[in-house]
């Protein structure tokens, strides 16, 4: 269990949060600049806050007023960076073995050699950073902190600087070791489908304050802010004036000024007409209706007609730009390569859409 | 002739090797607390050790007296104590050549010390290891190539110490002339044979030296 509760201030930048961690494997989302490896560093003791305190399994990294600051080296934290952090005046072995001190030689042989299996990194052993991959250095930098048997496991976008195949095998690789080792992580992403894979528990960072956390459901189908919408590509987020309230159907319709339509969504207990409100549709979420087919389901009348403006093809999916209105496009649709395909769409093809009941997410009103 | 030759050669080497043991030891940790480190007066301290790097060495010689000679503020205590004075020995001109060539190690040390990674010195302190294990295991090997160049330059500079040498340990024939005042000697007393060997072999002997230095430290770089 990891008990955060932080202020640290940094030039222009400040930094404020306060954070309760229980589960195995929680990754830290945010933007650039968000605080995300900030906060990393003060957990290992790389950084000190200006106030607060430190937890972790009960014990006391950091306490300003009893002037506790635990040195980086009792902390038992492994530390994995996104630049390849091995010494490179050593092997690979004797990177690895240094995080095994205290121990026999040996004993210190056998673990290392059992941790270069674990880690595929076989036959690597007497060569120096400069002579492997960015991936297999990375391997080895998770070797060298597991090796030490740390508490706690903090990662800083490891995986960052990799290409796209050796990062999704070494997400693996870690899910393996979590499994197997039963050590807490800290896993530190601006890669929402990196957040996806691997968390159990999501917080979400910006500008040095947490905006959500929670799990992975949490977060991308009920954003609690502006922010955490866009984050997470919900694209479809429109700022509406509520002009009619129905609580006992349990909906209500708003305004939205900047687009030219009316919705119909659904009621929050406490909106009064007139007030302002925020919602968002995820474009996976909208539907293109066929000609003749009917859709089954709540529609509540949230049907248009418009006019595709624009295709963008993703490779695995294409992103459609739908207009009804004045703006240049209202709609962010997505559709698989599948659907796609079976719709037979053109650009400046006249279609209607519509969006499931379920799909619209009232955002809470920021603080 | 020849063995007052081959005696200053041989002090000029003696006092020059000592001095530059002096200066790894004391300079590298001086350098470390420079380059890492935040007290009160570090920047007093840097610029009082730099100083005989800038001021004439008569100078830096005049401050040495001052401080260790018979009367001087260190000096008068020794005195007292052990009825023993530097001043006029060979160890006065290994003092001299100390604080002379210091600033050297001082200056190549601290830069390279401050250009290791702090991500690799924190990441050793996360991996258990710490302050003295980490310098020697991490900061000490990826300096090295700086500290070689501080020693080669110390040693070259120790062992062409002229001015301050003479200020503190005086030209006694036999006991303190080293090769450099020798030839000042020589050549002011118009013994210009005694003058030209004395040179040839000083020269020689720094050119060897700094062909060994350089095949020395490639090997170890």
């Amino acid at each position: 269990m990891i008990e955060v509760d932080i202020a640290k201030s940094l030039g222009n930048f400040s930094l404020d949060l306060s954070l309760n961690l229980q589960k195995d494997l929680t990754v830290f989302f945010g933007p650039s600049g968000s605080g995300k490896s900030v906060t990393l560093q003060t957990i290992a003791g790389w950084m000190e806050p200006d106030s607060g305190t430190i937890r972790v399994n009960g014990l006391v990294y950091f306490d300003k007023r009893r002037g506790v600051n635990l040195p980086i080296h009792r902390r038992r934290i492994g530390y994995v960076l996104q630049e390849p952090s091995l010494f490179p005046h050593m092997t690979l072995f004797e990177n690895i073995a240094y995080g095994a001190s205290g121990l026999s030689s040996g004993e210190r042989k056998r673990k290392v050699f059992q941790m270069i299996e674990r880690m595929r990194l076989k036959g690597l052993e007497n060569h120096f950073p400069f002579q492997i991959s960015g991936g297999q250095k990375q391997r080895g930098a998770l070797a060298r902190a597991l090796v030490a048997s740390p508490l706690l496991f903090l990662l800083d976008e490891p995986f960052a600087s990799l290409d796209n195949p050796v990062r999704e095998k070494l997400r693996l690789d870690l899910l393996r070791i979590i499994k197997e080792d039963n050590v807490p992580f800290i896993f530190v992403t601006h890669d929402v489908e990196e957040a996806f894979v691997l968390a159990e528990e999501m917080v979400v960072l910006n500008e040095g304050r947490v905006e959500q956390t929670g799990n992975k459901e949490d977060i991308f189908y009920r954003p609690q802010t502006h922010n955490v919408a866009k984050f997470f590509g919900a694209k479809n987020i429109f700022r509406g004036k509520i002009a009619e309230i129905h609580p006992e159907e349990g909906e209500m319709t708003a305004w939205v000024e900047q687009k030219g339509f009316k919705a119909v969504i659904p009621y929050r207990k406490g909106t009064v007409v007139g007030e302002w409100i925020t919602f968002c549709i995820r474009p996976e979420e909208i539907m293109i209706l066929k000609e003749g087919k009917p859709i089954k389901g709540n529609l509540q009348g949230n049907v248009f007609k418009g006019e595709i403006v624009r295709i963008v093809e993703r490779g695995a999916e294409h992103t459609l730009f739908f207009k009804q209105g004045r703006d240049d496009y209202d709609f962010e649709i997505s559709l698989s390569n599948l659907a796609y395909r079976s719709l037979h769409l053109r650009e400046g093809n006249r279609v209607s859409v519509a969006f499931k009941w379920e799909s619209i997410w009232l955002i809470p009103q920021e603080k | 002739m020849e063995e007052s030759v081959f005696f200053s050669l041989r002090l000029s080497l003696q006092v020059a090797a000592v001095a530059t043991v002096l200066i790894v030891l004391i300079g590298t940790s001086v350098a470390y607390f420079l380059a890492r480190k935040d007290f009160r007066g570090k920047e007093l301290l840097d610029i009082l050790l730099t100083l005989p790097l800038v001021l004439p060495p008569t100078v830096t010689g005049y401050y040495l007296i001052l401080l260790a000679g018979r009367n001087g503020l260190v000096g008068k205590y020794i005195f007292h104590w052990t009825g023993w004075n530097i001043m006029f020995t060979w160890y006065a001109a290994v003092l001299a050549s100390f604080f002379v060539a210091l600033p050297l190690m001082l200056k190549t040390t601290r830069a390279a010390i401050e250009s290791v990674d702090q991500n690799l010195i924190n990441i050793s302190y996360t991996l258990g290891h710490g302050e003295l294990k980490t310098f020697f295991k991490v900061i000490l090997p990826l300096s090295k190539k700086g500290m070689v160049a501080g020693t080669i330059l110390s040693f070259a500079r120790a062992m062409g110490e002229f001015g301050a040498t003479l200020m503190v340990a005086g030209n006694i024939p036999g006991r303190t002339d080293t090769m450099p005042i020798a030839i000042y000697t020589s050549a002011s007393s118009g013994d210009w044979s005694t003058a030209n060997i004395m040179v040839i072999f000083f020269t020689l002997v720094s050119g060897a030296f700094l062909y060994i230095a350089n095949k020395l430290s490639k090997k170890i770089i």
